[in-house]
């Protein structure tokens, strides 16, 4: 990560927490993931109340968990904005929306994508404090998923969890992404696969062995105040691989 | 969201070791979803499951009497409250134009080396 990119994504995560709308926590802190391990990372994310005089709730109105971000409403129109405060991958239109916890998510998203060397391929079982994901790519080309969240993420998150994935990526640019938000006990597998995309902005295509994707999943709890993410790069295995 | 649930479909599935229904086929103007359940359960969803255990993959490819095409844009299944079943949701996109008259979804399910696919048609297809 470049100290430019690295000093904005800081930046974004300071003014979101002084804000008071997310604060990362949790037994594997977000950056502490980043930091071990750029290709397989995430980490558990709470609310803090903060007075908000304008909304007319007053002192101590929780921001994050009961004023949704729904990511399902971030069409390409949406996402295809300029905002300088939120860094980018090469190649990426920088998200446009303005509530700073999708900037933050966004920048997170961005950088995990273009910092990553993404030298794993994505199959076999990636685990995690927050879930388990696994890959497989059939014999036809389609990559398939499996998500399952951890005890720690279940006792966080509560009985239901909403999993989205607010971004994703292939091979530098933002892609339309393949998941649509799912609300479930927390027992569920969350589950997903990636052929065909979108480039947000235009074109597309299949994927191809050896492509670098990231998919970023964004967990909201329903326990209040309660949220997570997850991020996964890596390299698109030959068709067959598990 | 509007639901063309129609008649209840039942087939047999993976070399006749797991039946599934699909109970309905609901609509959005972004996507579609259809609501289903699987017994007896997915191995992977049973309670003495490893996290890290081979897990049963499924997606969805769909096409319309138009000829439009639709992804897969995943889903969720587990373990019913009652342990007798899997029970789940899988979504493609877009959403269905009210053109269109039926539309075909091929499940696929995908376990260790082998690989599934099943057709099935809904129709008519009533408009949002």
């Amino acid at each position: 990560m470049s100290s430019r990119t690295g000093y904005r994504i800081a930046a974004l995560l300071v003014s979101a927490a002084t804000a008071g709308l997310l604060v990362v926590t949790g037994a594997v802190p977000a950056e502490a993931a980043d930091a071990s391990d750029d290709a397989n990372g995430g980490g558990f994310l709470t609310a803090v109340t903060v007075p908000d005089p304008s909304d007319g709730s007053g002192p101590g109105a929780e921001v994050a968990p009961d004023d949704p971000v729904m990511f399902d409403d971030l069409t390409p129109d949406v996402l295809d904005g300029s905002d300088d405060s939120v860094p980018a991958a090469p190649g990426v239109s920088d998200p446009g929306v303005s509530d700073p916890d999708v900037e933050v998510e966004a920048a997170r998203a961005a950088v995990v994508h273009a910092r990553t060397p993404a030298n794993t391929m994505c199959s076999g079982t990636w685990t995690h404090p927050v879930s388990t994901v696994q890959f497989q790519r059939a014999s036809g080309g389609t990559l398939a998923w499996s998500f399952k969240l951890s005890n720690a993420a279940k006792s966080a998150l509560g009985p239901v969890v909403t999993v989205t994935m607010p971004f994703s990526y292939v091979n530098g640019k933002a892609v339309n992404p393949p998941y649509h938000p799912h609300t479930e006990p927390n027992w569920y597998n969350y589950h997903g696969s990636l052929n065909r995309f979108q480039f947000i902005g235009g074109g597309g295509g299949s994927i191809q062995t050896g492509d670098k994707v990231t998919f970023y999943w964004f967990l909201k709890g329903s326990k209040p105040g309660t949220a997570a993410d997850r991020y996964i790069t890596c390299r698109v295995p030959r068709p067959g691989s598990a | 969201m509007s639901d063309n649930s129609g008649a209840v479909r039942r087939i047999s599935i993976m070399s006749g070791r797991h039946e599934l229904t699909v109970h309905s086929l609901s609509r959005s103007e972004e996507s579609f979803t259809l609501d289903y359940s699987i017994t007896p359960p997915l191995p992977d969803d049973l309670e003495t499951a490893s996290p890290s255990g081979t897990p049963v993959f499924m997606w969805l490819e769909a096409v319309d009497d138009l000829g439009n095409r639709y992804d897969d844009v995943g889903g969720a299944h587990g373990l019913s409250p009652d342990g007798s079943r899997t029970s789940g949701t899988i979504s493609g996109r877009p959403g269905l134009p009210s053109e269109a008259g039926s539309l075909t979804v091929r499940l696929m399910f995908m376990a260790g080396n082998d690989e599934f696919g099943y057709d099935l048609m809904f129709a008519p297809l009533a408009s949002d």
